[in-house]
């Protein structure tokens, strides 16, 4: 585990609110999305180094269960360290983290990235070469028009 | 505020509840059960939406069936180029298809050197082999791919396995290729080849792979050992049902990790003696290959070049600070070049980039992938100049400002001819057709 200086966002409001509200309903994934980097009051909260690789060689189809050992980094502030998918062109808010860039001979599975989301306000271009991220991890299906588009997502900025 | 978003509750809560079945059975729109329109949904989802879920919209033609089957052949037999465009997720689903037609196209589409998604044509094949393409799969295990090569061994000993309760030649014939494949350069297929081969009774493969519980190299970034420490470890797990307490995040000399592995050898020790009938004082572990044995990378890399083509194959070559030029990942081959010349192939590169401005990607992401890298100083991280396509030839893609490093290159890997390695065999042929695959001839 490593200690890092906190990230610290502005607090809206009314995405706080929300976020409360649904997190009495919503499944706990979705609930987690909306109380990511909740400002100064986490100041203190550790941060996880996280090995990517322990993510993404889960043996694992949709609809299985995540291992204990994985499923218990779920909210927890993590720095990742991996590459940019390389099928990621112009700028992104959003783009799929690897453990290696040219995935050339295989398809990308929903467990084989982390989908990295850098905020309504940031974006980014296709980046060659390691870099870390940080943020809150969330881990758990999410589905789009019936299938499963990632298994692990996190919200935060490059570190 | 509060209030009105409380009364807003029952209006989302219908509405999410409505939605759910829609979105399981596959679209936001409304949802269909016509087998030909779920075909084209799907057949479509599998060439067009996001990456991530190409490969779950191609399995669901699987159980449309005949019509899919059908409807397939109609739209790509004899058509690899129309088969190639649909993308590699429904190439690997031919095979899981029980259709003589559907087997047929995705063995046509491995004949084809360049078609761009041979490993999935083999991957799909291989789920549920026919014992009539024994020799075709025997026949992969030599392919130019390390992919196809590690999925043409899940074939081969699959069909050994079945035939293993009855007098068949398919055990005796498999040995022996998996055995040769102990000593492939790409550690994937030598792992595929030891859980193979100890799966029909010759444990001391087994080795193999807990050698790649003890690597530590890198290439450039990428962390080659640390993923193969992973990739052993899931399957030691599945094989064995546990990995002892070794932990892959971990680095090997941690003294839990040394102490797991210790523990793991005793255990293949008595695995492997038992499978030749003898005790475990007299088992001698087998004797790995040099490219083999665990490897932590102690020199630092000036420039180096990655290529990566779905029809030529993976070449990696790094130079580094001690005038060495390293080929392949995990253990390289070594071939030593003249006092001086890292940093004269370091200069040839810098002045390549210098001449390309601040342009540093070329062409558009595809299958196909030639990176530089030059490290200028301990202290800075490698920077790059990526050429990027797809299957399909782009004339002009690699900028003339690189080939003076690329000709100094070529030239300096002629020397690995005198050595007796098998991988120094053709290197210089090789690299030239790995280039020539993504950037053109030189």
């Amino acid at each position: 585990m490593v200690t890092v200086p906190a990230v610290t966002a502005p607090v809206v409001k009314v995405a706080l609110l929300t976020s409360l509200l649904l997190a009495a309903w919503v499944p706990a994934p979705l609930a987690a999305r909306s109380a990511v980097e909740r400002g100064p009051a986490f100041a203190a909260e550790e941060i996880i180094e996280v090995d990517l690789h322990k993510l993404t060689s889960l043996a694992w189809e949709p609809g299985d269960p995540v291992p204990d050992e994985i499923k218990r980094l779920h909210g927890k502030r993590v720095v990742l360290r991996g590459f940019m998918h390389a099928s990621v062109q112009g700028d992104q808010r959003k783009f799929p983290m690897v453990t290696e860039a040219c995935q050339c001979t295989s398809t990308l599975l929903p467990h084989h990235f982390v989908e990295v989301d850098l905020g309504p306000n940031a974006r980014t271009g296709p980046k060659t070469g390691q870099f870390e991220v940080i943020g809150r991890l969330e881990i758990g299906e999410v589905e789009e028009d019936g299938y499963v588009t990632s298994l692990y997502r996190l919200k935060g900025r490059f570190y | 505020m509060v209030g009105d978003l409380t009364r807003l509750f029952p209006l989302l809560f219908a509405l999410v509840l409505n939605a759910a079945p829609a979105l399981a059975q596959g679209g936001g729109r409304a949802a269909t059960t016509d087998p030909t329109e779920l075909f084209e949904r799907h057949l479509r989802a599998a060439r067009e939406g996001p990456v991530q879920i190409r490969s779950q919209a191609a399995a669901r033609l699987v159980p449309l069936g005949a019509l899919a089957a059908d409807r397939l052949v109609e739209l790509f037999d004899g058509d690899l180029a129309a088969l190639a465009q649909q993308g590699q997720e429904t190439v690997e689903v031919l095979g899981r298809f029980d259709d003589a037609r559907l087997r047929a196209l995705a063995w046509s589409a491995l004949d084809d050197a360049d078609f761009p998604w041979r490993p999935a044509a083999l991957r799909g094949l291989a789920h549920a082999p026919k014992s009539e393409e024994f020799p075709a799969f025997a026949a992969a295990l030599d392919d130019t791919l390390a992919a196809v090569r590690a999925a043409a061994v899940t074939a081969v000993a699959s069909l050994a396995l079945q035939a293993s309760a009855e007098p068949s030649p398919f055990r005796e014939r498999s040995l022996p290729l998996l055995r040769a494949l102990l000593g492939d350069e790409d550690d994937r297929v030598r792992r595929s080849a030891a859980f193979a081969l100890d799966s029909l009774g010759e444990a001391y493969a087994l080795y193999w792979p807990l050698a790649d519980l003890q690597r530590e190299d890198t290439w450039f970034e990428f962390e080659n050992g640390r993923a193969a420490r992973y990739d052993a470890a899931r399957q030691f797990a599945a094989r064995l049902g546990d990995t002892g307490g070794y932990r892959p995040e971990l680095a090997p000399s941690d003294p839990a990790n040394a102490a797991a592995i210790a523990a793991l050898e005793q255990r293949l020790r008595e695995r492997a003696a038992k499978s030749l009938g003898v005790e475990p004082a007299e088992f001698t572990p087998p004797e790995l290959p040099p490219h083999a044995q665990p490897w932590q990378t102690s020199v630092r890399s000036l420039s180096g070049l990655e290529v990566r083509s779905c029809r030529r194959g993976e070449l990696f070559l790094a130079v580094g600070a001690d005038d060495v030029l390293r080929v392949g990942l995990g253990r390289p081959l070594e071939v030593p070049l003249a006092k001086g010349r890292a940093a004269e192939l370091a200069a040839l590169l810098a002045v390549g980039y210098e001449s390309l401005g601040e342009t540093r990607d070329f062409g558009t992401p595809g299958c196909d992938l030639e990176v530089y890298r030059l490290v200028p100083d301990a202290s800075t991280a490698p920077s790059y100049v990526r050429l990027l396509k797809g299957p399909e030839p782009v004339p002009g893609l690699r900028p003339e400002a690189l080939r003076p490093f690329l000709a100094a290159l070529v030239q300096d890997a002629a020397s690995a001819s005198e050595m007796s390695d098998p991988r120094a065999t053709d290197l210089v042929q090789r690299i030239e057709l790995a280039l020539e695959a993504v950037g053109g001839p030189l």
